[in-house]
C-alpha cells in the first residue's frame, strides 16, 4: 500500500498600500517600473524600514490560524544572485519567524498542522515574452510584502491539499489581508511530495514548482505520486530534486537536483533591529479579526437553521456572507434569502462575471422585495421577474409593484372564477385527472397562474384548485 | 562550540568565487589562498573568548505607517539603467529559461 | 589671499565683509584646480552646484543666519561613498563609474539645509575597504604633508583635502577607524560618532553594524560643528538613535581618565608613545589617571573582520550591472554578473567579499558570524565597566606613523593599522582623534579620546583643552 505524504509551502501577497521595506505604492497593473525608489531598487545607501500594516496582517493570520505568536522575532538576509533580486539578498525571517505552528481544519476529523509563518519581501517580476530576444524586469513587485506559510508534511491526498488551499484562501480573504487568488499571483504554492509503504517512515521528498492554480497543485500531486510509485515498483530510488509542473503536458519535469549548493548564507539583517510585537499591536490584531468562516458556518446552521449545504455556500466568500447578513437584518426568513442568493443572484454573478455587491441591488432592497413575497403582496414568480428591472432602474420594489399593478390576487371569488374557467376549458384533462393522472394538477396550476398573469397567490390558488377538483 | 571549518584550498576558493560571482586568475587565486588562510587564522581568537553562548542584544525596530509616497526622481533611476526598453529594465542576455535556478 | 581654513575665520571674514560665500567658493575651486593634481584628493568636483548655491547664500547672508547656522557658507568635501543628488558617486570603484546619485543622503540634505556648500566628492579606498587610499579604483591620494606618504584610509581623500586647505571640513566614514586614522596621518582632527547618532541613509554600506559617517576638520571645534550639523534621528535609517544634539547629556564632573597599562607588547612607534605620554601627563594635572589592560584588543580585531567582511560580502551583492553601474555582457546572465563584478571590483574588495562569503557559508565556517556578535557584546561590556570607573579613555590612534606608498603589502599588515581604532568601533562608542606634536618628517601623532555612548559633549570639551595646550 502506498501512502503519499504532502507538504506545502505557500506565499501570500498582502494587501498593504505600500511595500514591505519602503513606502512605494504596492499596486498591480501599473505601468512597469513606476513604483520604485532607491530602497526597492537596491541602490547603494538605501535602507529598509518595515511596514507596520504588514506585521499587523501577519499577526491577524497567525491568531486566526491559532499559531504561536513570537513577540520577538528577527529579520534575516537570504543571499543569492538573480536578476529579480535587486539587493542580491532577500530580507526574510530565518531563525525566528513571527508565528510558529498553527493549523487549519480541513474536515471534521482532519487538521493540517503548520510549521511556521513568516514575513518577507517579494522579488521583481521577470517578463519573458515569447519570441522576444531579452527578458524584461519590472521592479513594481520588488519589495511587496509576502507571508510565507509552511505546512508540516501531514496531508496524504491531493484532495486534502486542495481543500487546505481553499480554506486558506477563504481565511485570508475574510481577514482582508489578501485576495488569495493563484491566477493573480496573490497566492503561490510549491509542493513537496513523497511516498512510503509504512505510516511510520517518510520517503524521499521531491519538490514541485511552477503551479498556477489549485487544480494544478492537485494534478501535480497525483502525477508525482504515480511517478514515484512507478519508480518504487521498478526498484529505482527516488532522488532529491526540484521538478517543474508542465501544465500542457500534465507532467512534472526535472528542473535541478537538490544539493548543498543552495547555501543562502543566512545571517541576521544588520540594518534592522528585532521585530517586537507590543501588547497593543497584538490586541489590535485580535480585535481586527472578523468572524471567521468556520464560526460563520456554525452560526448559520445553529442560529439561522440553514442547511449545511446552504451554510457552506454562503460562507464560501466573505462578501457573500456579508451580503447575506445585511439582508437578514430585521428580516426573519434566512432561508428565502439564502435561496435567492444561491439561485437568482448567483446566476447574475456568473453571467456578468461580477461580485455580489457589483450586481446593483443592495441587501436592503433585496430584503424589501423578499418582504413583499413574505406578506403575499406579490408572488415569488413576479418577484423573480422584477429583479432585472430593480437592478436596472434602482427603484424601490414597492414602487414598481404599484406602478405596474403587480399586486398579488388574493380575492377568493376572483380566484374561484378563474379556477372554474380553467377546468371548464380543459374537460379532457379534467377527465384524465379524475381517472388518476394526478400529475395534471401541475398543468392546471400553470394554466391558472397564467390566467392571473402570474399574480395569483399560489397558496390560495392551490387550495381553491384542490377543492374544485374534488368535486 | 565546534565550528568544523575547513581550511581554504583551491577547491574551496573556486566554490567561494562561484557563490560570490567573482572570478580570479590562477595567480590571484594562489596569492589569495595564502592571505585568506592567514586572515582566517585570526578567527580562532573569537572562539577562545566566547565559550559561553550569550544572547546578543536585541532592540525593537521602528515600524512605519502604511502611507504611500512617490519617489521624486524615478527618472534618475531609469536613466541609470544600463540597458532598457521603454521603462522596462532589460536583463543582460537572458531569454526564456523557465523558472530560475535559485528561487526564494 | 589669506587661506581661510577654519570655520571661525571664515565666518569672521563674512561678518567683516572681507569675503562672500561665492568669492570663497571660487577661490576654493581654483585652489583645487591648481593644486589637487599633486594630491588627488577629489574624484569629482561639484563646480556648478557649489557656485550656484554660494551665489544664493551670498545674496541672503546676514548676521542672524551666520549665528544660527555655524556651517553657513562653509565649503565641505564629501567622501565619495555618500550620495549627493545628481552628482557622480563611485565609492572609488570602477563598477560605479559614471553612476549618478538620484537622491541626497540624509547628512547631505542637512548640510544643504544649513547653508553648507558641497565642493566635491573625495577619494577613498574602494568601498571604504582599506587604510591608505591605495585601494581606490582610480588613483591614490597623496599625503599633503609629504607626497610620498599615504594619507591613510579609507577616508584619505577627505583628510587630504582638509589638510591641503581645499575645504575646512569634510565628511568621511568610519567602520574600523577610517576617519580617525587618516585624520591622524594628515595631522588633523577626525571624529567617529556614537553608533546610530548619525544617519547612514545614503551612505554606501560596507559593514552595516559598524559604519558611521564621521567628520574631519583642522580644529576640534570645526570637526564637532560639522558633527553637530549632521547628527540626529532619521526615520529612514532603522539603526538611527532617537537622540538629537540638544538631548546629549551634559558634561559630568571629571575627576579621572583611563589609560593603557602597558604598551610594550604593542610595538608602538616611539614618537607616538612619546606624544601619548605627553597627553597623559597633561591630563594628569587635572584628572587622575586609571590604568586598564584592555584585554579585548586582539579579540576585537578578529571580531571586526568577521563582522565587517561578512556584511560587506552581502552589502556588495547589489553591484551586478543590471539596474545601475557598469554592465558587462557575457554569453549568459551568469557570465554577465561575473564579468561586471570581476572587472569592476579591485583586489582588496574581492579579498574581503570572498572572505565574507567564506565566513557566512554553511559549507565552510557556519558559526563565526554569530560568535562574533557575541564577542562584540563582550567587547562592549568591557568598555562599559571601564566607563563606570572613569568618564573617558585615552589611547593612541595608530600603532605606527604614516607609511609610504607600497610599504604595506601584506594585507594582514595593513589591517593592523586599525588595531587601536577597531575596539571603540566594535562597541559603538564615540571617539575623536587629535594631532599631537610634529616629528622630523612633519607628521603628528594622533591621540584618540574614547567615551561612553553619547558622550560627544564631554569629548569636545576635553579635546579642546588638549588642543589648546598643544598649540
Amino acid at each position: 500500500m502506498i501512502i503519499p505524504t504532502i507538504g506545502l509551502e505557500i506565499h501570500i501577497q498582502l494587501l498593504t498600500e505600500t511595500k514591505m521595506f519602503c513606502r512605494c505604492k504596492s499596486s498591480f497593473g501599473d505601468s512597469p517600473n513606476s513604483n520604485i525608489c532607491p530602497v526597492c531598487m537596491g541602490y547603494p545607501g538605501a535602507l529598509p524600514v518595515p511596514n507596520r500594516k504588514a506585521v499587523e496582517m501577519a499577526l491577524m493570520l497567525g491568531i486566526a490560524l491559532q499559531g504561536d505568536i513570537q513577540l520577538v522575532s528577527d529579520f534575516s538576509r537570504k543571499n543569492y544572485f538573480y536578476p529579480d533580486l535587486p539587493k542580491g539578498y532577500q530580507i526574510t525571517q530565518d531563525s525566528i519567524p513571527i508565528v510558529k505552528g498553527g493549523c487549519i481544519h480541513i474536515r471534521e476529523d482532519s487538521t493540517v498542522f503548520l510549521e511556521r509563518m513568516h514575513i518577507e519581501e517579494d522579488s521583481a517580476k521577470m517578463i519573458h515574452e515569447t519570441g522576444a530576444d531579452q527578458t524584461c524586469i519590472d521592479f513594481n513587485r520588488a519589495g511587496v510584502p509576502l507571508l510565507e506559510i509552511v505546512t508540516h508534511p501531514c496531508m496524504h491526498s491531493h484532495e486534502d491539499a486542495g481543500i487546505f488551499l481553499e480554506k486558506l484562501k477563504q481565511i485570508v480573504s475574510y481577514l482582508k489581508i489578501s485576495t488569495g487568488k493563484m491566477e493573480e499571483g496573490a497566492l503561490r504554492c510549491d509542493v513537496n511530495v513523497s511516498i512510503s509503504q509504512s505510516e511510520d517512515t517518510l520517503g524521499q521528498k521531491v519538490e514541485v514548482k511552477n503551479l498556477n492554480s489549485f487544480r494544478a497543485v492537485m494534478r501535480s500531486i497525483q502525477y508525482e505520486v504515480q511517478r514515484q510509485t512507478d519508480l518504487l515498483e521498478k526498484g529505482i530510488p527516488i532522488i532529491a530534486e526540484t521538478r517543474t509542473w508542465n501544465d500542457e503536458e500534465s507532467k512534472t519535469v526535472q528542473m535541478r537536483i537538490k544539493d548543498s549548493k543552495s547555501d543562502y548564507r543566512y545571517f541576521p539583517e544588520p540594518d534592522l533591529h528585532s521585530l517586537v510585537v507590543s501588547e497593543e499591536m497584538l490586541e489590535k490584531a485580535k480585535c481586527s479579526i472578523p468572524e471567521l468562516p468556520r464560526d460563520a458556518y456554525n452560526r448559520l446552521v445553529t442560529k439561522h437553521g440553514l442547511s449545511e449545504y446552504d451554510a457552506q455556500f454562503l460562507t464560501a466568500s466573505p462578501d457573500i456572507l456579508q451580503y447575506f447578513d445585511e439582508c437578514i437584518e430585521g428580516f426573519a426568513d434566512p432561508k428565502i434569502v439564502s435561496n435567492w442568493i444561491s439561485s437568482e443572484l448567483m446566476k447574475i454573478m456568473n453571467d456578468r462575471n461580477c461580485t455580489i455587491y457589483q450586481i446593483g441591488i443592495s441587501p436592503k432592497k433585496l430584503q424589501e422585495l423578499l418582504k413583499l413575497i413574505q406578506n403575499e403582496t406579490i408572488s415569488g414568480k413576479i418577484a423573480k421577474d422584477l429583479l432585472p428591472q430593480l437592478i436596472q432602474t434602482g427603484k424601490n420594489p414597492s414602487d414598481i409593484v404599484k406602478e405596474q399593478g403587480l399586486l398579488q390576487v388574493t380575492d377568493d371569488n376572483v380566484l374561484f372564477e378563474i379556477v372554474n374557467k380553467v377546468l371548464q376549458d380543459n374537460p379532457k384533462e379534467l377527465e384524465r385527472y379524475h381517472a388518476g393522472e394526478e400529475k395534471l394538477f401541475g398543468m392546471f396550476m400553470g394554466a391558472c397562474m397564467k390566467a392571473t398573469k402570474g399574480k395569483g397567490n399560489p397558496k390560495l390558488l392551490n387550495t381553491i384548485l384542490r377543492e374544485a377538483l374534488k368535486k | 562550540m565546534d565550528n568544523n571549518n575547513r581550511k581554504i584550498d583551491d577547491n574551496a576558493l573556486n566554490l567561494l568565487c562561484k557563490m560570490a560571482n567573482i572570478s580570479l586568475t590562477q595567480e590571484e587565486k594562489d596569492h589569495l589562498i595564502i592571505q585568506l588562510n592567514s586572515i582566517a587564522g585570526l578567527f580562532d581568537q573569537i572562539s577562545t573568548h566566547t565559550t559561553k553562548k550569550d544572547s546578543f542584544s536585541r532592540r525593537s525596530t521602528f515600524l512605519s505607517d502604511d502611507t504611500p509616497s512617490t519617489f521624486s526622481n524615478i527618472e534618475g533611476i531609469l536613466n541609470n539603467v544600463p540597458s532598457k526598453r521603454d521603462s522596462s529594465v532589460l536583463c543582460p542576455v537572458m531569454k526564456f529559461q523557465g523558472k530560475k535556478n535559485e528561487e526564494a | 589671499m589669506k587661506k581661510l581654513n577654519s570655520i571661525k575665520s571664515i565666518h569672521e571674514a563674512y561678518l567683516l565683509g572681507n569675503t562672500t560665500p561665492s568669492q570663497l567658493v571660487q577661490e576654493c575651486l581654483k585652489r583645487i584646480q591648481d593644486q589637487d593634481s599633486n594630491i588627488q584628493s577629489f574624484l569629482t568636483l561639484c563646480e556648478n552646484e557649489a557656485i550656484d548655491s554660494s551665489l544664493q547664500l551670498s545674496a541672503t547672508i546676514s548676521r542672524e543666519l551666520l549665528q544660527k547656522y555655524p556651517l553657513y557658507g562653509i565649503p565641505v568635501g564629501v567622501k565619495d561613498n555618500i550620495n549627493v543628488n545628481n552628482v557622480e558617486m563611485t565609492a572609488a570603484s570602477k563598477i560605479l563609474q559614471n553612476h549618478r546619485s538620484v537622491y541626497d543622503a540624509t547628512v547631505v540634505e542637512r548640510l544643504k539645509k544649513k547653508g553648507a556648500i558641497i565642493v566635491g566628492k573625495t577619494n577613498m579606498d574602494e568601498f571604504a575597504m582599506g587604510s591608505s587610499t591605495e585601494f581606490s579604483g582610480f588613483y591614490p591620494t597623496k599625503n599633503p604633508i609629504h607626497l610620498d606618504y599615504t594619507p591613510g584610509g579609507s577616508s584619505g581623500g577627505s583628510a587630504a583635502a582638509v589638510k591641503a586647505g581645499f575645504c575646512p571640513i569634510a565628511l568621511g566614514s568610519d567602520t574600523g577607524g577610517s576617519v580617525r586614522q587618516p585624520a591622524s596621518f594628515c595631522g588633523i582632527v577626525g571624529i567617529r560618532p556614537t553608533y546610530g547618532f548619525v544617519s547612514r541613509y545614503g551612505m554606501t554600506s560596507f559593514c552595516s553594524t559598524l559604519d558611521q559617517i564621521g567628520s574631519i576638520g583642522t580644529t576640534v571645534d570645526d570637526a564637532f560643528l560639522l558633527l553637530q550639523c549632521i547628527c540626529g534621528y532619521d526615520e529612514n535609517d532603522s539603526t538611527s538613535e532617537n537622540m538629537e544634539w540638544e538631548d546629549l547629556p551634559e558634561v559630568p564632573s571629571l575627576d579621572s581618565f583611563g589609560i593603557l597599562s602597558s604598551m610594550n607588547h604593542l610595538q608602538m612607534d616611539p614618537f607616538i608613545e612619546k606624544m601619548y605620554q605627553r597627553v597623559v601627563q597633561f591630563l594628569s594635572s587635572s584628572y587622575k589617571p586609571v590604568t586598564y589592560d584592555l584585554n579585548m584588543l586582539d579579540c576585537a580585531m578578529a571580531t571586526y573582520h568577521v563582522i565587517a567582511d561578512s556584511e560587506a560580502s552581502s552589502n556588495l551583492s547589489r553591484f551586478d550591472g543590471i539596474r545601475f553601474g557598469q554592465q558587462k555582457i557575457g554569453l549568459s546572465s551568469e557570465e554577465s554578473y561575473l564579468l561586471a563584478r570581476t572587472e569592476g571590483f579591485g583586489t582588496e574588495v574581492k579579498r574581503r567579499v570572498l572572505l565574507g562569503t567564506y565566513i557566512l557559508s554553511n559549507e565552510f565556517a557556519g558559526n563565526y558570524y554569530k560568535q562574533a556578535l557575541y564577542a562584540k557584546d563582550l567587547v562592549t561590556s568591557e568598555f562599559e565597566s571601564i566607563f563606570t570607573d572613569c568618564p573617558f579613555l585615552v589611547l593612541p590612534t595608530t600603532l605606527k606613523m604614516p607609511f609610504k606608498f607600497g610599504e604595506r603589502k601584506d594585507p594582514l599588515d595593513m589591517y593592523y593599522s586599525d588595531y587601536l581604532t577597531i575596539p571603540s568601533s566594535i562597541a559603538g562608542l564615540p571617539s575623536v582623534s587629535i594631532p599631537i606634536g610634529i616629528d622630523d618628517m612633519g607628521f603628528s601623532a594622533g591621540i584618540q579620546l574614547i567615551g561612553p555612548r553619547f558622550s560627544e559633549k564631554l569629548l569636545w570639551k576635553v579635546a579642546r583643552t588638549i588642543e589648546e595646550e598643544v598649540s
